[in-house]
């Protein structure tokens, strides 16, 4: 009961804040922020109260299912696990920031900008708490739509390029992904006579080799598109300039591609996915480096970011193929940290565009003079995506190496070297945008008391998560220990090698 | 007794025509006429249900009367009832007399009913004709307009090359088997496929050419996008649903009896139509300016997945095929009802010019017409992607794999055609803002219903389903 609350709690919020806002304006987004702070209080009650009842599988700490299309073995279920739950957590705390960002930006239609956001908050919850696989795959199809609506009306100017671009590559991907999951159901039918959806059921079913590989293929390319991996990224750059709630794109939604290959891709397809760790490790290594390089050379910030978390998503294809718990708890951290350091420095640059009109690196510099408030800010965001140790990000990719190392030295060589690519273009970013010579920015509102505050808030959040990470380590920990047919959590390669040809 | 009473809603149907005739000499009067059309569609919509799921019923030699053939014939009775309330309003606001626009769709209704239920070459042939003549009195309704009177004469001349080589297939089977009566030839199928090989393969691949044409499949397309664009709406909509519908509906239960399926060298054939139709109906849509042009490639390709479904055999594919296209007949009746509801009275809206800024104008049209596109895309949660999801599962049934993954590319392909047309319903508004005439009233109450249909398909499909399960 609860979980369908909580899926749903956004998406009513979201109609009440478009109703409303005819009524009295400005009323819109401080609905949806009342809503979203409801639902993050409901969800941390919702795991403080989650008791097994007798009936529900051992897995999940809560469940919810209810019949939809039964002649198609397709259920409406939904379930909750320490995985699920803290990216929830971070859904719900990314659609705030979205919320905040553009608090005071002066939009048109104002009810019903706030009622996509919270419907792409929705169907971004739908992701992280389906478990029939139909269910899942309607989510991440029907996510497509508001983002779609949000960045053709309050797009900047070159918008109508990114969305198609964005519209068409998800699409694509996630047609090989319909046609996996169909195929998946009917092996498993095969097998047992039941044609089923439902991932508990469909997890243990067993494949021969050459057939896994080719279904898994179909998810990952659904799940490395939505990462997004080399080369798979072409459209994120510009969405990431020209949308409007670039905290929201990165801090939710590219996250479920990362949710998916971890809750699918892995503990559905084990011996494959161990056969194709090698190249996907490789794609990761890939992306590391070329996303830190071409982060360098950008003109326009935001795609500084973007190219960055390009390669930030490398790193954490690399720790998901690792098949190690350490490195995928770290990928669960850097996964948070991530999005939320650069979420905040996405809202500072869009906080800097609402003044300057258009951030060009060439054309800015010199920015602390002006605005102290957001290069402290942005230099403590900064420090954080470089992986100063001390904030959270440091944690993340400290386990994601260590884990990878027993498994692939070559690709954690790669990977570390991302670090070091990765404090070269931040450090380049900050220096030309904030120190050195006034140009370009006449006249920029430093932040607000409230804006200050919620970054600030950010900031310790990252220290926290820095310096105390057992929390969240404890919580995720269980999901991959219990479940025993997850992926193995061998250091040795020879192990993994054997498993390969049960 | 028993026939009489099977036979009750095409009966009905043909008594409308002669009503409608005799009311014409009466009193001209375009809602008397839309009053006996509606009255008869649902008389006969009330006979079909009461007989739902009692056995079959052969009457003569020529129909047999199914629970396959009773769902198809309610479907295309809701159609053309919905297709008459559009041309209503579309004839009046042209200011025209409707009586004769639907005496032809009372003729071409019934004939649409008769190929639902044939089992006989003779029934084909004849519920073919009186299928498609009506429809080119009914492009060329507007004589004053060129482009109608282009699209009928385009329209005659193709249908009537089509329909010959659909005859002398029929021939060709005939006379290598000896009977016309699909159950029969599929008994004299099997041992006469060995001696009789060359004929009957000439009889059946010319068939498909007849066939493939009426359903507007690749490379027998060629007449879509002109007539779609020339014919008036209302029959543009028709054209794209009862006609396809019937033809798709007799196809099968054609290929079906007679176990044609079994026949390699047909399966390839229509393999690659599927393949040519999907990818050819889907890179074309891409370039097009005008609505109803871009609609008609889609009909191509759209008519091409439902061949995957087709080809796939079994039940399954039965089942799929038969949801595919009541899916396929509310998204394009939402479309085009759409478009009828913003006419301009001088002019169509049909360009995409037309309907820039249209969301911030009349917003609910707008989702409505987003809602149609996307259902063509294929986004979760839409009728048109339960139906595609049906066909994928009958295609991975069957292990169809080449079709699987050409419906897959060619969908990508085109999606930036539907996403396209979304996103200039976004924009900035155009000065000449389309107005909807207030007069239009029954076609919006028509809307609101196909929305809610979709709606309902897209949501929660199983009770259709389970009425196509229990047909089959």
């Amino acid at each position: 009961m609860m979980l369908i609350g909580l899926l749903l709690l956004p998406f009513a919020g979201g109609v009440l804040a478009w109703l409303l806002e005819r009524a009295l304006p400005k009323s819109a987004r401080a609905v949806s922020a009342l809503t979203l702070l409801a639902g993050l209080a409901f969800s941390f009650f919702a795991w403080q109260s989650g008791g097994k009842s007798s009936d529900l599988e051992d897995w999940w700490l809560l469940e919810w299912r209810a019949d939809w299309l039964p002649q198609w073995g397709i259920e409406f279920h939904l379930g909750l696990d320490g995985l699920s739950f803290v990216l929830v957590v971070l859904t719900y705390v990314m659609g705030l920031l979205a919320v905040a960002s553009s608090w005071s930006r002066v939009l048109n239609n104002a009810g019903f900008f706030y009622f996509c956001t919270l419907w792409i908050t929705t169907g971004v919850l739908g992701i992280l708490l389906a478990i029939d696989l139909f269910l899942f795959f309607v989510f991440w199809e029907a996510m497509l739509v508001p983002l779609y609506l949000l960045t053709s009306m309050w797009g900047y100017k070159d918008r109508a390029f990114a969305t198609v671009q964005f519209f068409i590559f998800t699409q694509a991907s996630g047609l090989l992904l319909l046609l996996s999951t169909v195929v998946l159901v009917f092996v498993h039918h095969a097998q047992t006579g039941d044609f089923t959806f439902d991932y508990n059921a469909l997890m243990g079913t067993s494949i021969s080799g050459s057939l896994q590989t080719w279904i898994l293929a179909g998810f990952l390319v659904a799940f490395l598109v939505k990462l997004p991996a080399f080369p798979f990224h072409v459209w994120m750059p510009p969405l990431f300039s020209e949308g409007p709630l670039a905290p929201l794109l990165t801090g939710i939604m590219v996250k479920t591609g990362a949710y998916g290959l971890l809750r699918f891709a892995l503990p559905l397809f084990p011996e494959s996915s161990i056969r194709v760790a090698p190249a996907m490790m490789t794609l990761g290594a890939i992306s590391v480096i070329y996303g830190a390089v071409l982060a360098f050379a950008q003109s326009d910030p935001r795609k500084v970011l973007a190219y960055s978390t390009l390669s930030h998503m490398g790193l954490i294809l690399i720790g998901i193929f690792s098949h190690n718990e350490l490195a995928l708890s770290g990928v669960v951290v850097l996964m948070i940290t991530q999005a939320l350091s650069t979420g905040g420095l996405l809202m500072l640059f869009a906080h800097v565009r609402e003044s300057v009109h258009e951030i060009d690196l060439d054309k800015l510099g010199g920015l602390f003079k002006v605005v102290p408030g957001v290069g402290v800010l942005a230099l403590m965001f900064i420090m954080a995506s470089v992986g100063l140790p001390g904030l959270g990000n440091f944690v993340g990719e400290w386990l994601v190496l260590l884990g990878t190392f027993g498994a692939n030295k070559v690709a954690t060589m790669l990977a570390a070297s991302g670090l070091v690519l990765g404090a070269i273009y931040s450090l380049w970013l900050m220096q030309r945008m904030f120190y050195g010579e006034l140009k370009g920015a006449p006249r920029i509102a430093d932040l607000n008391k409230g804006q200050l505050s919620i970054m600030g808030a950010m900031v310790v959040v990252l220290l926290w998560i820095g310096l105390y990470p057992a929390p969240i380590l404890d919580i995720v920990a269980p999901s991959w220990q219990d479940a025993a047919t997850q992926e193995d959590p061998g250091d040795e390669p020879s192990e993994l090698s054997t498993l390969g040809d049960a | 007794m028993n026939e009489l009473y099977s036979l009750v809603p095409l009966i009905i149907v043909g008594a409308a025509s002669l009503v409608l005739m005799l009311s014409a000499s009466f009193c001209r009067s375009r809602s008397v006429s839309l009053g006996i059309w509606a009255l008869a569609c649902v008389s006969a919509l009330v006979a079909l249900f009461g007989v739902n799921g009692s056995p079959a019923q052969e009457v003569g030699e020529m129909l047999l009367i199914d629970n396959m053939g009773r769902v198809i014939m309610q479907m295309v009775l809701l159609a053309s009832l919905v297709v008459g309330v559009f041309a209503f309003d579309y004839l009046k606001g042209k200011g025209e007399h409707a009586e004769e626009f639907f005496i032809a769709l009372s003729v071409s209704t019934l004939g649409a009913m008769v190929m639902a239920v044939s089992q006989h070459f003779i029934g084909f042939f004849l519920g073919l004709e009186l299928l498609t003549v009506p429809v080119y009195c009914m492009a060329a309704y507007f004589d004053q307009h060129r482009k109608g009177l282009e699209a009928a004469m385009k329209y005659i001349v193709l249908a009537g090359a089509s329909a010959a080589f659909l005859l002398f297939g029929m021939a060709l089977i005939y006379a290598q088997l000896g009977t016309m009566r699909f159950d029969e030839m599929a008994e004299r199928l099997g041992p006469m496929w060995s001696s009789g090989h060359v004929i009957l393969l000439t009889g059946f691949a010319l068939m498909i050419v007849g066939i493939a044409f009426k359903l507007s499949l690749a490379p027998f397309h060629l007449w879509t996008p002109d007539v779609y664009e020339g014919a008036p709406l209302p029959v543009t909509a028709y054209l794209a649903t009862v006609s396809k519908g019937a033809m798709m509906a007799l196809f099968l239960r054609f290929f079906a009896k007679v176990g044609a399926g079994e026949i390699e060298a047909l399966s390839s054939m229509l393999s690659f139509i599927a393949i040519v139709s999907m990818f050819g109906g889907n890179w074309l849509a891409l370039m097009q300016r005008n609505l109803k042009r871009l609609l008609a490639y889609s009909s191509i390709a759209h008519m091409g997945y439902m061949l995957v479904a087709f080809l796939s055999g079994g039940p399954l594919a039965t089942g799929a095929v038969m949801f595919y296209l009541s899916t396929y007949l509310v998204t394009s009746l939402l479309l085009f009802g759409v478009l009828i509801a913003l006419d301009k009275g001088h002019s169509e809206t049909e360009t995409l010019e037309d309907l820039r800024g249209l969301f911030a104008a009349r917003p609910v049209l707008a989702s409505m017409l987003v809602l149609g596109l996307l259902s063509l895309v294929g986004v979760p949660l839409s009728a048109g992607f339960m139906g595609k999801y049906f066909i994928v599962v009958a295609g991975i049934n069957a292990q169809q794999w080449v079709l699987l993954f050409s419906l897959v590319a060619s969908s990508a392909l085109g999606l930036y055609a539907y996403v396209k047309v979304v996103l200039i319903l976004f924009q900035a508004r155009s000065l000449d803002s389309v107005v909807a005439l207030s007069s239009y009233r029954w076609t919006r109450v028509m809307l609101v219903l196909l929305t809610l249909g979709s709606l309902l398909l897209g949501f929660y499909p199983s009770p259709v389903i389970e009425l196509i399960r229990a047909a089959i």
